[in-house]
């Protein structure tokens, strides 16, 4: 409910999502526990994206992310996920393990910790690319929000953490652009993250901005920390691919 | 002209059941492979092997991996009802050894026998009785059992099925099978069966277990060459034809079975044949075929029979059966206590779950590769000659190619194994190696962020210290995903075996000196 509400205040879905559209969405599906352990976004919150995608005439919605632990089989359906992707009309096309061979390499104009990188076609041949984050604690990043997501859907993440893994977020972010951020912050996972198990809070909250960097930058308050103090939020703030001053927006609280 | 045709289809016949074997070979070894349809017997070709049978008794010691060797029993039983016919109509090997013998040019062939030496052969009697021809193959199976009874296992150079499995595994990779290219080769430019005959370990067991069987009638063998000496023109077109130079055929003064040790029931010497009614390929008393062409003139020389009884002193290449007994006793117990010392210097590697044991692991495995085949990451590779040949081929986990995903494929490496290498284990009990951090080198310790050995671990052993891993040892199961994923050119978490991990965290040497640095 919270996720349509958030959406709805930034004028509906049908603002993003076009007749005929394939869209493609980027959960935190990569861990095995469910709703309840903080570290995947909660299967409702998908769920919904889906459901205001397809209402919007979405042509196909598929549901993408890299699993770290053995098989992406396996880890959408103990997290719920899978279950609920097919119960709103997506499909899930994702990757796991070890496999790093599906990529596409991908120039990266401007970019500071790398050149290229190898991210899955799915994700570059998409007409709308939303990312679905759960926010929660991470123990390399600070926070894992709606960027660092965005590292499941590059094939070799070696990549990313041996050239600097704030400013490899931020190039990642700098080519594949989400065109709306859907930040889960209803359960968090407040330490140990981002796999757990650590402290849960409930938080209740579900942000929304077509403004990726925003989304983050709010989502870092609600940890009491600051966007300058998350190094990816901060480097994409620099180079211009949103705003962290996310009060020069209009917030909607709904 | 018809009994031509019929002659021809017993060649035939031999050739398509070995192309079929040899077809259900590979395609069960190709079909290791998972996730492929998975055959619940898919080693039982493997576990055709009696030596392999035998060689196991010693090392797994316990009789009852004899029962995970039926197919070898039954071909055992078989074999001494109709010799070696295993090795003309089923080995996978001999079928490739035959292919290269019919492809030869005529400029390679192989020296064939001339009228004098068969009228020398004749008038010598041939084989007799107590003697053993071609034995070095005994002397190599003695090898093979002494050794295994000291723990090294020998098979990987001896088992036909082994070494013709391997094979298909390194084609596949690829590979170059270069023991199967050798024996191939040497089939191609010298003669066809002569690893067979000379050297071939299983082949010398089973004309041992033939040789128990000898006095048989043919109404109870399912396979035998029979021969009626009264019809006999000694023309010695037999002893030419045959792969094995088995005399038998044409020496032979008895009526009925021909039962030489070393004979594979393959039916050339039917064929060759030109004098009707001589010899015959008989099953259970049924002719399958007969030998004689209508009109056929003896091809070499016309010797008379000689008189009945003329076993003479044998050939020149042969040694008694009681000396030789002797000295592979003598032999077997030396060679016993050579393979214990090899054992006991065996320096521990990492291996698939269920081999920790690494003594009990290279003696119990033959290195057929077939583990490899079937690990659905590919994380067995096998060992080249960097710790000797005492290791040479045996399967090594390297979680660097791709960690272990023993929780996950149902331990897919055991199931395959014919031989006991690999014991099952239950996934809460698996503990391959330990994982260690190299704080030189991991990006976190040198301060930069980084938790992807942290993200992949699926026990939870790696918990964080100020952002930086450490290995939680009693969790650790040593699945190398971790190793496998590591960012940095060379893993800075690497899983070591259980027993170097061990010495590393006592030892304060080591580890101090790389906490200086």
């Amino acid at each position: 409910m919270l996720a349509r509400k958030a959406v709805d205040a930034l004028g509906g879905m049908g603002r993003f999502v076009k007749p005929g559209n394939v869209v493609v969405i980027k959960p935190n599906a990569s861990f095995m526990d469910g709703p309840h352990g903080g570290t995947s976004t909660h299967p409702s919150v998908v769920s919904e994206v889906i459901s205001m995608c397809r209402q919007a005439g979405a042509g196909r919605v598929i549901v993408t992310d890299h699993c770290l632990r053995g098989d992406y089989q396996t880890c959408f359906e103990k997290n719920g996920i899978g279950a609920a992707v097919r119960a709103a009309g997506g499909e899930v096309i994702a990757y796991g393990g070890s496999d790093s061979s599906q990529g596409r390499v991908t120039q990266i104009p401007g970019g500071v910790a790398m050149r290229q990188a190898s991210i899955y076609p799915v994700v570059l041949d998409a007409d709308v690319f939303i990312t679905v984050p759960k926010a929660k604690h991470h123990s390399g990043a600070g926070l894992s929000l709606g960027m660092k997501n965005l590292i499941g859907v590059t094939a070799n993440m070696s990549n990313v953490h041996n050239n600097g893994l704030h400013e490899g977020i931020a190039d990642i972010a700098s080519v594949v652009r989400p065109d709306l951020s859907v930040i889960d912050a209803s359960i968090v996972l407040t330490s140990n993250g981002p796999g757990g198990p650590g402290q849960i809070k409930d938080l209740g909250t579900v942000i929304a901005s077509s403004d990726f960097v925003a989304a983050d930058s709010y989502a870092c308050t609600l940890f009491g920390m600051t966007p300058e103090s998350v190094g990816y939020v901060a480097a994409a703030g620099r180079r211009g691919l949103g705003k962290t001053d996310y009060n020069s927006l209009k917030i909607a609280n709904v | 002209m018809k009994s031509g045709a019929r002659r021809r289809r017993l060649n035939i016949t031999r050739r398509a059941v070995q192309a079929a074997f040899l077809a259900l070979f590979v395609l069960l070894a190709v079909e290791a492979a998972y996730p492929p349809l998975r055959l619940p017997a898919s080693n039982f070709l493997l576990r055709l092997d009696p030596l392999a049978a035998v060689v196991s008794i010693f090392t797994v010691h316990r009789l009852s991996v004899i029962a995970q060797f039926w197919p070898a029993l039954v071909l055992l039983g078989l074999t001494a009802l109709s010799g070696r016919f295993f090795c003309a109509w089923i080995c996978p090997l001999g079928t490739c050894f035959d292919a290269a013998g019919a492809v030869k040019p005529k400029a390679l062939r192989y020296y064939q026998p001339r009228g004098a030496e068969i009228r020398e052969l004749r008038a010598a009697g041939g084989q007799s009785g107590g003697r053993l021809r071609r034995w070095p193959k005994y002397v190599f199976l003695a090898v093979v059992i002494g050794l295994a009874i000291g723990g090294v296992n020998l098979l990987y150079i001896g088992s036909p099925m082994v070494v013709a499995n391997r094979a298909v595994y390194q084609l596949l990779l690829p590979a170059v099978p270069f023991l199967f290219i050798g024996l191939v080769l040497v089939a191609f430019l010298y003669r066809p069966r002569f690893w067979c005959d000379d050297l071939c370990p299983t082949g010398a067991l089973m004309s041992l277990v033939s040789a128990a069987g000898k006095r048989l009638p043919a109404r109870v063998s399912p396979l035998a060459v029979v021969k009626e000496p009264a019809a006999c023109i000694s023309c010695g077109a037999c002893f030419k034809r045959c792969d094995f130079e088995v005399a038998e055929p044409l020496v032979s003064q008895r009526v009925g079975r021909l039962a030489s040790v070393d004979c594979t029931q393959c039916g050339e010497c039917v064929e060759a044949c030109p004098a009707g009614g001589a010899l015959a390929l008989e099953s259970f008393g049924l002719k399958l075929a007969a030998s004689g062409k209508k009109g056929a003139r003896p091809v070499e020389g016309r010797l008379r029979p000689v008189a009945d009884g003329a076993e003479g002193a044998g050939g020149k290449f042969v040694i008694g059966r009681r000396e030789f007994i002797e000295s592979a006793g003598v032999g077997a117990v030396l060679l016993a206590g050579y393979g214990v010392g090899l054992r006991k210097t065996a320096a521990p590697v990492l291996r698939m779950p269920g081999a920790q044991d690494e003594q009990a692991f290279i003696a119990r495995c033959n290195r057929c590769e077939a583990c490899a085949r079937a690990c659905p990451p590919g994380c067995l590779k096998p060992m080249g000659l960097d710790s000797g040949l005492q290791k040479l081929w045996t399967p090594r986990f390297v979680p660097r190619q791709a960690g272990c995903v023993f929780d996950q494929c149902g331990q897919a490496c055991q199931s395959v194994c014919p031989t006991h290498a690999i014991e099952r284990v239950e996934p809460g009990q698996v503990r391959i190696g330990r994982a260690q951090v190299n704080k030189r080198t991991c990006l976190a310790w040198r301060g930069n962020p980084c938790l992807v050995c942290y993200e992949r671990c699926r026990f939870n052993a790696i918990s964080l210290d100020r952002e930086r891993p450490v290995v939680q040892a009693d969790k650790c199961t040593g699945c190398g995903a971790c190793e496998e994923t590591c960012p940095t050119g060379k893993a800075s978490i690497k899983v070591l075996p259980l027993s170097a991990s061990a010495r590393n965290d006592s030892g304060g040497g080591s580890r101090g000196r790389r906490n200086k640095v």
